[in-house]
């Protein structure tokens, strides 16, 4: 995989210099190479970070007015208060973690099978290549605009229309609750595994082909060779797809926004059947402006993807040392 | 690569030398800064009682931006919160009191804009843009929406309606009987608050209903109330209303074509035909029927007008002043000029200049005249900001799964009650 | 001279790790008279990607009459332009079939829908040149220089990776308003700037090629910032071309924190100014190939940049995804 870093490299040698030298072989230059990213890292990611848990301690809407609405801290209440007691928020998890293991499963599924199938270095390939790949280059707004159009409810929609020539009655695609997380979970697919086929792809083609020279003269099938070699070879791969996946599909949002507004002002469709955590986080804060409460949805957001990933790690880990 | 990252390079800063340029402006004008929600069209609307404003005026400048209705509220509370950003702005009926209530707002009542307009216009409207029991007016009506109900009378006559059904039960047979007609597809279209507390507040009010009573208790789920949430439902199951997310705000192709039977919508969509179909004078606007023997209350809704709390004192005064402006008929004249070009024309909050609507068919302005009398806004009492979401969660629940009418009811009731 | 070759070497062996293949069998790939049919649900996928790319070149030159049609028309009956400007269209009077095409619509925002290309190709721009070059000034002293914390400060720059980036977004959206930055080019650029991804990519880039070029030019008395000019930017450079197009594409796109920080139209970037559309002209069919026509606009730039940089892309994601 990576190449190693040399270790001698990367620890500092105490010397006897003097001034800047005294903490860098470099002197000044290091830390004036460094000052401007560290600076706004400190500045826009982690005081941001800090300052968001805080929030989630509070009651806080920016205004403040003493008489009117004072700002203050609440201790654990808004975590209670969504934990315990925000249906909303209930379903917003909910209806996240079905998308988010729809989305990261079907995904990973999609994109091996289409590295698969147009792994060989054929012209055709290259082209049906750049094809599933267009879609994480375009606008997110821009293809929800035209699927917002595909899945429209009246006969005008695009699906509808189709069906309309075979014979089949009107669909209301964004309307049933059933079908909001399946749409946008398929959103996410058409819009995600031309990524996850170029990872693979990429994958595939670092395994040494003496491998599979190796397997043939054993006599192992086609078959076996898949499930012995590169399957194995690609875990890497696919741990890495699946945790960027599920950190990516957590934080859905324009799908959400565009496609299911509530009447004004709010987010999530009929019934909120597509509510997710970042658009109810967005309706909390910047709807409501509950400051306060929304940076608690945010917290818990992190957590819970904080947790998927070690779990993930974890697992990938102890299967490896099974074997 | 290097070509093309020199071009973007060059092109990025020449397009920065564009947009950051500053606008040129003379030193001594005082800028009024309008934020106007809802579309282009309304700040076009808003622009031309700048325009009179600043006409009457001298050394004032009337700047109008157009915000949208679905983030308009927080870029409000955005600009609260940092203290720049608009001097005015029109929003939501609501949104006075939450902003006013988080201390986002100037008080009207004394820059005297509050007492001057009151009378001037609908109690019922003016009752709504202020909290209960609140001494404050953040917010006054600056233009009104009105619930009707609207139809073509050729698909009307095809049915064999005769004249517009008052009472529910003649709605009920004739949307049973339009759905017969050859062509309809759908008899009743809900446009405005499909399927939410909106869509549903008409019924219930007709049907003698209420969200509170007179002292915030809750209503909603009494008898009247349960019985207009069934006959509501009736629009979805007997009569193939779409369901919310079908076919959002396609009423009037739909209703000219004949796709449609009755469609429920605001007067917006009057200004909509008038604007895109002179030649259709087939369509018309009746009230929004009633149970026998009561009145029709259609929903009132529309935008209110507020100044920024944070906006010195001199220029919430200029402000004011504006505001005030907009209750003058010439005003009113002017801005529907631009209204009816552009398919936003404006009705005023003050009821007699609905007249100056000269766009309008007779039948049509007779109708919007007379439900303005009876119409009712939304409730003030405390609590029901937080409440909608959930009254309208409890209606769907009903209308589009499977509680009882009497339990979706009851949740909505426990809920709004939890706020009072 | 050594670096360039080094970088050669480097550029040649990442070709030949993406473009090596069919060097293997794999399931998919059968040979004989079923291969054409076994791909057939190839060629199915290919329209399902193509069809939304097809429906918004081609409905944004449909006249609105054409656009209502079911079942809808493949191919316009009649080419218009009128969705991005009708000569025909008078802002005072209102015509039958003459629309208000995207470019006569913003009125009250200079430039109109070109104030938002504007906008975007700035801040793009901005963005991606100043972040890529504080990341790899920050890159090149964590990877090559020796120097005390850097271990600790490596850590924290990795670590942020895995915080969902909306956990900042409520005090980063007060952070801005505090500076007086909110509806400014500040707001969409500065909190933009520090990427975590990029240095930890770069680290990654630079830690596989030999400290002995950087050690050579120290002893031969380079100073840091020539040797940062002269040796380890040309080496970093596909590496740098990779993560040029990422950030360009990604800013190009990004919607949600220019949805939070505009307060004006004139300052919405093109996302924004499409989801603004989008809601102004609800489900009026009217409006609907002017939305196409935006979107198409829209996506363009970035897939004409993908198109043009194909080759370091993949790289690009490649690399990114085995290390």
């Amino acid at each position: 995989m990576a190449t190693k870093e040399k270790t001698t490299n990367l620890s500092y040698v105490p010397t006897k210099k003097k001034g800047f030298y005294k903490f860098s072989d470099s002197g000044i230059a290091s830390y004036v190479m460094l000052a401007p990213f560290v600076l706004l890292f400190i500045f826009w990611s982690v005081y941001p970070v800090l300052s968001s848990l805080r929030l989630s301690f509070m009651r806080y809407n920016a205004i403040c007015d003493d008489n009117l609405s004072p700002c203050g801290s609440v201790g654990f209440g808004n975590y209670t208060y969504l934990i315990l007691h925000d249906s909303r928020f209930h379903k917003a998890i909910l209806n996240t973690s079905i998308y988010v293991i729809g989305a990261v499963t079907l995904g990973l599924i999609a994109s091996l099978s289409l590295s698969l199938a147009l792994q060989a270095d054929t012209r055709a390939n290259r082209v049906l290549r750049v094809i599933f790949f267009l879609p994480s280059v375009t606008s997110g707004i821009a293809v929800v605009l035209v699927w917002g159009w595909v899945f429209r409810g009246d006969d005008i929609g695009l699906l509808n229309s189709l069906l309309h020539s075979f014979g089949i009655a009107p669909v209301e695609w964004l309307a049933t609750p059933s079908m909001a997380i399946p749409i946008l979970i398929f959103m996410s697919i058409w819009g995600g595994a031309g990524f996850g086929m170029v990872l693979f792809l990429a994958g595939l083609n670092a395994i040494p082909a003496m491998y599979y020279e190796a397997a043939v003269i054993d006599g192992a099938n086609r078959r076996d060779r898949f499930r012995y070699i590169t399957l194995p070879l690609l875990k890497p791969v696919m741990v890495y797809v699946v945790i960027t996946g599920t950190i990516g599909a957590f934080q859905i949002f324009e799908g959400v926004y565009l496609l299911f507004p509530t009447s004004v002002g709010s987010i999530g469709g009929l019934q909120d059947m597509a509510l997710m955590i970042v658009p109810y986080l967005y309706d909390m804060g910047f709807n409501h402006f509950r400051l306060g409460y929304a940076s608690a949805v945010a917290w818990i957001l992190f957590a819970i993807i904080f947790a998927i990933s070690l779990i993930n790690i974890r697992v990938t880990k102890s299967l490896e040392d099974l074997r | 690569m290097k070509r093309l990252g020199i071009i973007s390079v060059a092109v990025a800063v020449a397009a920065g030398a564009v947009i950051t340029a500053p606008a040129n402006s003379a030193t001594k004008v005082t800028t009024l800064t309008v934020w106007s929600t809802g579309g282009d069209a309304d700040a076009l609307v808003m622009g031309a009682a700048g325009k009179a404003f600043e006409a009457a005026n001298p050394g004032v400048k009337v700047k109008v931006e157009a915000i949208g209705w679905g983030d308009g509220y927080a870029k409000v509370l955005a600009a609260a919160a940092s203290k720049s950003g608009p001097d005015i702005f029109t929003g939501g009926l609501s949104w006075g009191i939450s902003a006013g209530d988080k201390g986002a707002l100037a008080d009207l009542r004394p820059l005297g804009v509050a007492t001057s307009i009151q009378p001037k216009v609908p109690a019922q409207i003016y009752k709504a843009l202020i909290g209960y029991k609140s001494s404050k007016v953040y917010a006054v009506p600056y233009d009104l929406t009105l619930m009707m109900m609207f139809y073509d009378k050729t698909t009307m006559k095809n049915a064999g309606v005769t004249s517009a059904p008052k009472t529910i039960a003649e709605f009920n047979a004739a949307a049973a009987k339009i759905k017969a007609v050859s062509g309809v597809k759908n008899a009743v279209y809900n446009e405005w608050g499909n399927g939410d507390w909106l869509g549903f507040f008409s019924w219930l009010y007709s049907s003698g209903g209420s969200f509170y009573d007179a002292k915030c208790n809750v209503t909603i789920n009494n008898a009247t109330g349960v019985s207009a949430l069934e006959q509501y439902k009736k629009l979805y199951t007997d009569f193939d209303a779409p369901k919310p997310g079908v076919a959002d705000w396609s009423m009037n192709d739909n209703i000219k074509s004949g796709k449609y039977g009755i469609g429920f919508s605001g007067n917006f969509q009057a200004s909509s035909y008038y604007t895109y179909y002179k030649d259709y004078k087939n369509w018309t606007a009746a009230p929004v029927p009633s149970a026998t023997g009561k009145k029709s209350v259609a929903f009132i809704g529309g935008r209110g007008i507020s100044i920024m709390g944070y906006v010195p004192a001199t220029k919430q005064r200029l402000a004011a002043k504006f505001i005030s402006s907009l209750y003058n008929v010439d005003v009113v004249k002017a801005m529907n000029v631009v209204g009816a070009a552009n398919n936003a024309i404006f009705l005023s909050p003050v009821v007699d200049f609905a007249d100056t609507i000269a766009s309008y068919p007779a039948d049509v302005l007779a109708t919007i005249k007379s439900q303005l009398k009876d119409a009712q806004g939304p409730p003030n009492c405390i609590g029901w900001e937080d409440s909608q979401n959930d009254v309208t969660s409890a209606i769907t629940k009903y209308l589009f799964g499977s509680t009882s009418a009497q339990d979706a009811l009851d949740a909505a009731a426990k809920a709004m009650k939890s706020r009072l | 001279m050594n670096a360039k070759r080094t970088e050669k070497r480097l550029e040649r062996k990442n070709d030949a790790l993406m473009e090596r293949s069919g060097n293997f069998e794999n399931p998919f790939e059968t040979k004989g008279i079923f291969s054409k049919f076994a791909r057939a649900p190839i060629y199915i996928l290919t329209l399902v990607m193509i069809a939304p790319y097809y429906w918004m070149i081609t409905s944004s030159f449909k006249s609105v009459k054409e656009l209502q049609k079911v079942p809808p028309t493949l191919i316009p009956e009649k080419w218009i332009s009128g969705n991005y400007y009708d000569t025909k269209y008078d802002p005072n009077m209102y015509q039958q079939d003459v629309l208000q095409g995207l470019f006569q619509r913003f009125t009250k925002v200079k430039f109109g829908f070109g104030r938002f290309f504007l906008n975007s190709f700035f801040i793009t721009t901005t963005i991606t040149i100043l972040t890529l070059f504080i990341g790899s000034l920050a890159a090149y002293v964590v990877a090559k220089h020796r120097f005390k914390a850097k271990r600790a400060i490596y850590l924290v720059i990795i670590g942020s990776m895995m915080i969902p980036w909306q956990v900042g977004l409520i005090p980063g959206f007060l952070l801005v308003d505090d500076l007086g930055w909110l509806n400014s080019f500040m707001a969409y650029i500065i909190p933009a700037l520090p990427k975590a991804f990029i240095v930890f990519f770069l680290v990654q880039y630079l830690s596989s090629i030999p400290d002995e070029l950087i050690e050579a030019a120290r002893i031969d008395g380079a100073r840091e910032w020539t040797i940062y000019f002269r040796i380890v930017l040309p080496l970093l450079k596909p590496a740098m071309i990779a993560m040029m197009i990422f950030t360009a594409i990604g800013e190009w796109n990004n919607f949600l924190w220019p949805l939070i920080i505009t307060q004006s139209q004139d300052m919405a970037n093109l996302p924004v100014a499409l989801a603004l559309l989008k809601n102004s002209g609800a489900g009026n069919i009217g409006t609907q190939g002017v939305i196409m026509a935006a979107a198409l606009l829209v996506s363009m730039p970035t897939i004409i940049l993908y198109f043009l940089t194909q080759r370091h892309f993949i790289r690009g994601i490649a690399l990114s995804g085995i290390k």
